[in-house]
């Protein structure tokens, strides 16, 4: 089917309120927020801003107190299992082996072993896998897993991937290998990505627009445009504009309580 | 094999050395046989009777091993019905755990009563008191699973028995051996106390029958039987953790 509307999520008003320690405590106040189809989206904040919580509510995993979310194509109740969600930690199973942990999201719809294994055949390489498929997790590196991780994300081709902080885990140098990985690997993704990162170098150099957000309760403080196009050179990161943005958006950060 | 021997060569160490102490203490003493026999009297004695010690040991042993499966059977069952059904955990779980508070040496003679001699109720008493760590353990192991693997499955679209099938049963596997390990020293416990209520063949009888008749040498050579069969089984099921459970045992060492 033709996809004609151009926003491919649009979320407005979005408020939660949780219970803790007895009292109520609002997370999110008011989140609004549009990506358009095939768009990378970061959303920036420190932590406690309902990030998370955001992701969830998107996922389907969570329901929104108030507020409107609409995501082409698809209802409330089909978008858990249909929105490709990363978590934090690699969330690998420890009893199987790389390929097979990859393999999850297919097995879960259905597909056959065989087929399956056929299907990620082609992807081990470009993910820096290749050679480990048949390893159990705990012999992987940090950003081996992380990749094994978001492998099994892409493979049940979900149009949309939320990705929670997927390099928060590593330390700086493989994190920013892992970021520069992922930087060419987008290039051939036609998926609407919404990343949520606090990490602001991390934010400009993946996506194309950023949503800075204030801490608890979680509003969306500013909507910043990253001034480049894909595919883009790494060489970015000396940019004058770069630093300036990455100046501008760290103000917004450290002048919010 | 000499790595084997070198491993457990502490172990072999302190048995020499009781060994040793007990056989000196029985010369210099003069401890009559009845009262405590040296251990070479008991090796003599497990040399000389080998056969008919061999036709008791194979009755325990049968005993210790059906009781033993019936115990794993019931245990995953009662244990996958509890984590799938919070109705049966809150029906079923305090009364499991009532179970093991009667003394089985109390429930022993009341089970010959009930179902009568024979190889019956000894499996049952095993198996009535091998179960509890096998259901204990398997709960504590089909919950332990992280709730972002939860989340996870949820957002691959994976349903209930999904995940019960392909997160739960796994990771409650180490834990399940663990349990299995407890189980299986206990079981020969129960083989001999169903024996000793009533039985005409078995390790526990032979020790039964033996005591009254001062040959003491014997109730030593069953229970050194019993304990070889406690560390073979031990060795046995830690063996197939190995094979079946691969993962948390490379991740241990």
């Amino acid at each position: 089917m033709e996809k004609i509307v151009d926003n491919h999520i649009s979320i407005a008003g979005l408020e939660k309120t949780i219970c803790q320690d007895g009292g109520p405590l609002k997370i999110l106040d008011g989140v609004d927020l549009s990506i358009q189809k095939s768009e990378i989206i970061s959303v920036l904040g420190p932590s406690g801003c309902g990030k998370s919580t955001l992701l969830n509510i998107i996922a389907g995993l969570d329901e929104p107190d108030e507020g409107d979310i609409n995501i082409d194509g698809l209802d409330f109740d089909s978008r858990l299992g249909s929105v490709g969600y990363m978590q934090q930690k690699d969330l690998l199973l420890p009893w199987r082996s790389v390929k097979d942990n990859v393999i999850l999201g297919l097995e879960i719809k259905g597909v056959s072993k065989k087929k399956s294994y056929q299907m990620v055949e082609p992807y081990f390489q470009s993910f820096g896998l290749s050679g480990f498929e048949s390893n159990y997790p705990h012999t992987l590196s940090g950003g081996m897993k992380q990749r094994a991780s978001f492998l099994r994300t892409v493979m049940t081709e979900p149009d949309i991937l939320l990705l929670d902080e997927p390099f928060s885990a590593l330390d700086a140098l493989n994190r920013s290998r892992l970021q520069l990985w992922l930087l060419d690997l987008l290039d051939g993704i036609q998926q609407t990505i919404l990343l949520v990162t606090h990490d602001v170098d991390e934010a400009i150099m993946l996506s194309d627009r950023i949503y800075v957000m204030t801490s608890r309760p979680g509003r969306i403080n500013s909507v910043e445009k990253v001034p480049y196009s894909r595919p883009r050179n790494r060489e970015i990161v000396n940019d004058s504009s770069f630093v300036k943005l990455k100046s501008k958006i760290l103000s917004f950060l450290w002048d919010q309580d | 094999m000499i790595n084997w021997l070198v491993k457990w060569s502490p172990a072999f160490g302190i048995v020499c050395l009781i060994v040793g102490a007990w056989q000196l203490l029985v010369k210099i003493q003069e401890i009559p046989s009845w009262l405590l026999p040296s251990p070479s009297s008991v090796a003599t004695t497990i040399y000389n009777d080998h056969s008919m010690l061999m036709r008791h040991t194979i009755v325990t042993l049968e005993e210790i091993i059906l009781g033993f499966f019936l115990a794993l059977c019931v245990g995953v069952i009662l244990a996958s019905a509890i984590c799938l059904s919070q109705t049966i955990e809150k029906a079923l779980y305090p009364f499991i755990i009532a179970s093991q508070t009667v003394p089985i040496i109390v429930i022993a003679p009341m089970l010959l009563v009930w179902i009568g001699y024979g190889l019956a109720p000894k499996i049952i008493v095993v198996a009535l008191i091998s179960f509890f760590p096998i259901v204990v353990n398997t709960v504590d192991g089909m919950k332990s699973i992280d709730p972002d693997i939860q989340k996870l499955m949820h957002t691959l679209g994976g349903r209930k028995a999904q995940i019960f099938s392909k997160i739960m049963v796994p990771s409650s596997l180490p834990y399940l051996f663990s349990g299995l390990r407890v189980a299986i020293a206990i079981s020969v416990i129960g083989a001999v106390i169903g024996e000793w209520v009533g039985s005409s063949e078995g390790l526990g009888y032979l020790m039964i029958r033996s005591k009254p008749q001062f040959q003491t040498e014997r109730v030593f050579a069953a229970i050194i039987i019993l304990s070889f069969i406690g560390v073979g089984l031990f060795a046995l099921i830690t063996y197939l953790e190995r094979v079946f459970v691969p993962w948390a045992h490379e991740k241990r060492n």
